[in-house]
Formats: C-alpha cells, sequence, structure tokens
C-alpha cells in the first residue's frame, strides 16, 4: 500500500471514528443538539473521506462498484498489507 | 440487515509475527469475555428490550463490536502468518496448528470452544443491561491482562484501543440502565 493510501485511509477511519462515538452518545441523549451537530459534522466529513479513497482505490462498500467489479482485489481488511 | 465495510474500524499492522502471543489474543475473539460473545449477546437482547434507546445502543454496540470481533482476528491472522513448523512446534501453537492449521477458530486461550452461554440474553432489561456492564468490564480486564503479557508495541496499540472501547461502551449501558 502506498503512503497515500494508507494515509487517505487514516482519514476515512478517523472521521467514520468519530461520527460512530458521537452516534452512541446519541443513543443515550438524542436530544442532545450539540452532539447532534457534531455527529453531523463528522458523517459528511467521513463520506466525503470515503468517496475520494473510492475514486482512487476502489470501493469501502460493494455499493460502490462503478466501471468493474474492484470489490474483491486485494488486499482485504485483516492484512497487513491493507493497514500499513 | 447490515452491509459490510472494506476497512478496520482501527489499523492493525503487525510486523513480527508471535504465535506464541496469538493463542493469548484468540480468547478475545471466542472466549468467554470475547467479541464474538459481545455481539451476539448485545445483538440478542435486543429483540425483547422495550425501550428504543436502548434497542438503539445495543444495536449500535453490538455492530461495533461484529467488527472488534474483526479486528481481535486481524490480530491472530497476522501473528500467525509465514510461519516455520520450527516456530510452531517451539511456541506451543502446535496444539491449534494441528486442529484449524492457521484458520480462525472461536476459542478460549485455555483452549475450550466458544461457548454460546456467552451470550447471556434473559429477556428482562434490568437484568441484561447489568449483564452488560459486567461483560464490558470483563472484557476490559482480560485487555488488562493481554497487556501485561505483550511486549510488542504494535499489539499493545491495538488492544489500548480496544480495552478504551469497552470503558466507552460501559458507560453508554450505565446510561441506558438509568434512563429506563
Amino acid at each position: 500500500m502506498t503512503d497515500n493510501r494508507a494515509k487517505m485511509l487514516r482519514r476515512v477511519q478517523a472521521a467514520h471514528f468519530a461520527a460512530h462515538e458521537a452516534m452512541l452518545f446519541l443513543d443515550t441523549h438524542p436530544h442532545d443538539e450539540e452532539a447532534l451537530a457534531y455527529f453531523k459534522r463528522w458523517r459528511d466529513t467521513a463520506s466525503e473521506a470515503a468517496a475520494a479513497y473510492e475514486a482512487r482505490f476502489g470501493p469501502l462498500k460493494a455499493s460502490s462498484a462503478e466501471s468493474c467489479w474492484d470489490w474483491v482485489n486485494n488486499p482485504w481488511p485483516w492484512e497487513y498489507e491493507a493497514n500499513a | 440487515m447490515w452491509q459490510y465495510e472494506k476497512k478496520l474500524q482501527y489499523p492493525v499492522k503487525i510486523k513480527n509475527p508471535n504465535p506464541a502471543l496469538a493463542r493469548c489474543v484468540i480468547t478475545q475473539f471466542g472466549g468467554p469475555d470475547g467479541e464474538l460473545g459481545a455481539a451476539n449477546r448485545y445483538l440478542s437482547q435486543r429483540y425483547s428490550m422495550p425501550y428504543g434507546e436502548v434497542r438503539g445502543i445495543l444495536t449500535d454496540v453490538g455492530t461495533e463490536e461484529l467488527g472488534h470481533a474483526e479486528m481481535v482476528s486481524a490480530l491472530v491472522y497476522q501473528l500467525t502468518r509465514n510461519l516455520s513448523m520450527e516456530e510452531i512446534k517451539a511456541s506451543g501453537f502446535d496444539t491449534y496448528f494441528v486442529d484449524h492449521t492457521t484458520g480462525l477458530y472461536p476459542i478460549a486461550a485455555s483452549g475450550v470452544p466458544f461457548d454460546a452461554l456467552a451470550f447471556a440474553s434473559k429477556g428482562d432489561p434490568i437484568t441484561d443491561l447489568t449483564e452488560d456492564l459486567a461483560a464490558e468490564q470483563k472484557a476490559r480486564t482480560t485487555y488488562d491482562n493481554i497487556l501485561k503479557l505483550a511486549d510488542d508495541p504494535d499489539v499493545r496499540d491495538v488492544i489500548r484501543f480496544l480495552r478504551a472501547r469497552e470503558v466507552v461502551h460501559f458507560q453508554r449501558f450505565g446510561e441506558a440502565l438509568r434512563s429506563e
């Protein structure tokens, strides 16, 4: 994996994690408007980062496939090469 | 239903294989307080839970735990790659290897196969949430024990992330219990 690919994947993971953490908080604080705004900001950042990653390195979801079925391409997430 | 995302929640990149450590780490896949049991405990408890907020937290934490089962599996997979037969014999990994080669099979560190008793789904909101609070602490203790056993910084980094998640889930389940 190129440095660039790893860096772009980190961006997706970090934004997705922030949105996920806010999601758990909102489950037990559903009327917290500040948390909702935080969630929406990171959700949007995560989907922008995911779209930028997918445009260069292939789908993060099978449903993102476009011109070819590159969903099946290695590496898969549990491989060292997918994370380094 | 669920949709797979082709990424780990947090990166797992283990430079040095270590089959003896894999035998300890695997307990958080298939052991009594592992991620497989956690995911299925919360996802099974949802159905009889009467409150929307608690159904939500059980669904979302349960889903995250599936991702943690994947991370622990990735740890075991990377810790057991490219092994020679000498390394397998010398590390004590031979007793796992003979049954599963290097395939992922859910067992405790002691070798006991995954037991569905870990699901602990009782159908009572107070009972189930109290179970979940204890379960998060038991998983946190197990990660603490792994940190006492593991020297590899690549492994410790991932285990610290997973340990911190147990603390957050404990907090959220505590809020769910109070809000009922």
